[in-house]
């Protein structure tokens, strides 16, 4: 891994965030190179959402800095963020839930590949080949998902488990450079948390993806993540890898231990 | 399918057929009076529908038709009025305004323009807060906007409004109008730009983290719609001749609203049917007011048939969809 080591895409130093009396996050620091796939745990209200938040641009930090493959991005608006190639899921879905599963990827597509309003309007031949590309790269991220076949469903009727992989097609079809996912495999029977590692090592292996996953399935942390962090209280407790992690005792005590997860993850 | 480029498809170009034969049909054997409802109808459906744009689809909640239509049927007759009669009924008027006597289309587009631009002011100073400050603004803005004219007397006649205005105006104005009205919606809403509006008023937050810049889109949204109201007045004073300063306020803002919540938020389909209904329902409960002397049963009704279709059916008629077969082919990689 340290051989020749690919170059940092997203970095924050110091990063913190109040909320009125309550320090949400507080001097978490995070170097993500370029195609790694790093685990973010700890403990219900830990922090990890509100460090997703920041990243993404939903949530100004209170302290500390962003940086973008180089370039300084704190406090840059939300859909600017997200067009450098930021895309995230939500702990708590976040679909669009009277489109169709199609449209919901397709509406993901608009910032890159949609016309504006005069091309729209003439339906010019440009503004069709866009349209074009737009369903092409939808329904392709949702076959990578494996939902291809409920394109034509509305998303609210969906089973919660797909919601959550209609999100993640969502987020991958504007081929994100950086993707945080916020516990993917929460509301997902054992099966069907078995496919999500599957495609997450896909994401990963296949499309270079640099991922970022919040998540509380041990087993599948520790299966799918080649490096963790663990967070508590809003502060970095430990970092490294997922044997590391799980021999580590502050760890153990504050997370693994109470929750048995240790057991559960020496079994993945 | 493939359809050429800018011109309307097949099912399209059927429905724009199937209203110009009424239209045709009304204007060969009806009476005036039948005529100007049918106008009257068709710019309603226009005006529902371009609500339906920045409401329904995009999920805002303006009440600022009227206000943008006055402004726009204001502006318009100003530059096609008489130039003889301007010095009287106009006294204020700089020379160049003075002495212009416009023709419908560009006065129209100018009346439109200025309706827009000053929805570009309101929504900028408010598109960015959160929650319900459009719908405050832009109820205060009718209140504003016909304060101003009242004051503007020496250009806009105040309180007596504007009579005589030149009946440039006539059914097949009316029709293309609202024909290209509904196309461009249709055309925004089966577009990405449509989809991006919609994925808005699904999810904000969704939406701003794939890209879309939510603050400009709402602006598009609004400042369209308004474009488009302030052309529907400016159409309408050339039909029926008059403008005043409450010509077009709260009730119509509310019976637009009803409009797009009945046929249901984004359907066009349901725009336009409910605007149909509601204006014949409103123009033939009129004769029923005067007789009873029960002015304002219209309204009641138009409320007491929203309550019941809310009832009924809390999405409207048509949720946010299009009846199925007026669709686009969805899955063909492509649109027709
Ligand atoms: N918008 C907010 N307003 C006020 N407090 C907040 C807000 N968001 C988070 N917090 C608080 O910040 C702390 C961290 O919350 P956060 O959601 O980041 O935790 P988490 O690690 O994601 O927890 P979980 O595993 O339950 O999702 C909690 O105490 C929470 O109550
Ligand atoms: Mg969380």
């Amino acid at each position: 891994m340290n051989a020749s080591e690919p170059r940092t895409i997203l970095e924050a130093r110091g990063l913190g965030r109040r909320f009125g009396g309550v320090v949400a996050l507080e001097d978490y620091a995070l170097t993500l190179r370029e195609g790694e796939l790093l685990g973010l745990i700890g403990p219900n209200g830990a922090g990890k959402t509100t460090a997703f938040n920041l990243l993404s641009g939903v949530l100004r930090p209170s302290t500390g800095r962003i940086r973008f493959a180089g370039r300084d991005v704190t406090g840059w608006p939300t859909h600017r963020i997200a067009r450098l190639g930021i895309a995230r899921t939500f702990q708590n879905v976040r679909l669009f839930g009277d489109l169709s599963v199609l449209d919901n990827v397709m509406a993901g597509l608009h910032a890159r590949w949609g016309a504006g309003l005069v091309a729209t309007a003439l339906a010019t031949p440009g503004q069709r080949r866009r349209e074009g590309e737009i369903a092409r790269r939808a329904q392709a991220a949702l076959d990578f998902v494996g939902l291809g076949a409920l394109a034509g469903r509305r998303a609210s009727d969906l089973a919660y488990g797909q919601q959550r992989l209609v999100e993640i097609a969502r987020a991958i079809a504007t081929e994100p450079v950086v993707l945080l996912l916020d516990e993917p495999a929460a509301g997902m029977n054992p099966s069907e948390t078995d496919a999500l590692a599957d495609l997450l090592r896909r994401l990963h292996g296949d499309l270079g993806v640099a991922l970022v996953v919040v998540e509380h399935d041990m087993r599948l942390v520790m299966g799918v993540c080649g490096r963790i962090q663990v967070l508590e209280g809003g502060r970095l407790l430990a970092e490294g890898r997922p044997e590391e992690i799980q021999r580590n005792p502050a760890v153990i005590a504050a997370y693994l231990g109470s929750r048995r997860g240790a057991e559960h993850a020496h079994a993945g | 399918m493939t359809a050429p480029p800018f011109l309307p498809g097949p099912k399209a170009a059927l429905a724009m057929l199937g209203a110009a034969a009424v239209v045709a049909f009304a204007d060969l054997y009806l009476s005036t009076y039948a005529v100007t409802l049918l106008s009257l109808v068709m710019l309603n459906v226009a005006l529902a529908v371009s609500l339906q744009l920045t409401n329904g689809l995009t999920g805002l909640f303006s009440l600022g038709h009227p206000a943008f239509m006055t402004v726009g049927g204001y502006v318009a007759a100003i530059l096609t009025y008489p130039v003889r009669r301007k010095g009287f009924m106009m006294p204020d008027l700089p020379d160049w305004l003075a002495t212009a006597q416009w023709d419908l289309l560009p006065a129209t587009l100018v009346g439109a323009a200025v309706a827009a631009l000053l929805a570009l002011v309101v929504g900028i100073a408010v598109l960015r807060l959160k929650g319900h400050y459009l719908a405050v603004a832009t109820l205060g803005l009718i209140v504003i906007v016909r304060v101003v004219i009242n004051n503007l007397d020496g250009y806009t006649r105040g309180g007596l409004g504007l009579s005589g205005v030149p009946r440039l105006t006539g059914p097949w104005e009316v029709l293309v109008f609202t024909l290209l009205t509904v196309g461009l919606v249709w055309r925004i809403k089966h577009a990405s730009l449509g989809r991006a509006m919609m994925a808005m008023r699904e999810n904000e937050l969704a939406a701003r983290c794939m890209g879309i810049d939510a603050f400009a889109l709402k602006l598009l949204a609004f400042v369209l719609g308004a474009f488009l109201a302030g052309a529907a007045g400016a159409l309408t004073v050339h039909l029926v001749s008059v403008i005043t300063p409450g010509a077009y306020g709260i009730p119509l803002a509310f019976s637009l609203v009803v409009m797009v919540v009945v046929g249901g938020s984004g359907s066009i389909t349901g725009a336009v049917l409910a605007a149909i209904a509601i204006s014949l329902l409103s123009e033939f409960a009129r004769p029923l007011e005067e007789g009873l002397e029960l002015y304002g049963l219209s309204q009641v009704l138009v409320a007491l048939g929203l309550i019941l279709v809310l009832r009924l059916r809390p999405t409207g008629l048509f949720g946010s969809r299009e009846p199925a077969g007026l669709g686009r082919p969805r899955f063909s990689g492509g649109t027709s």
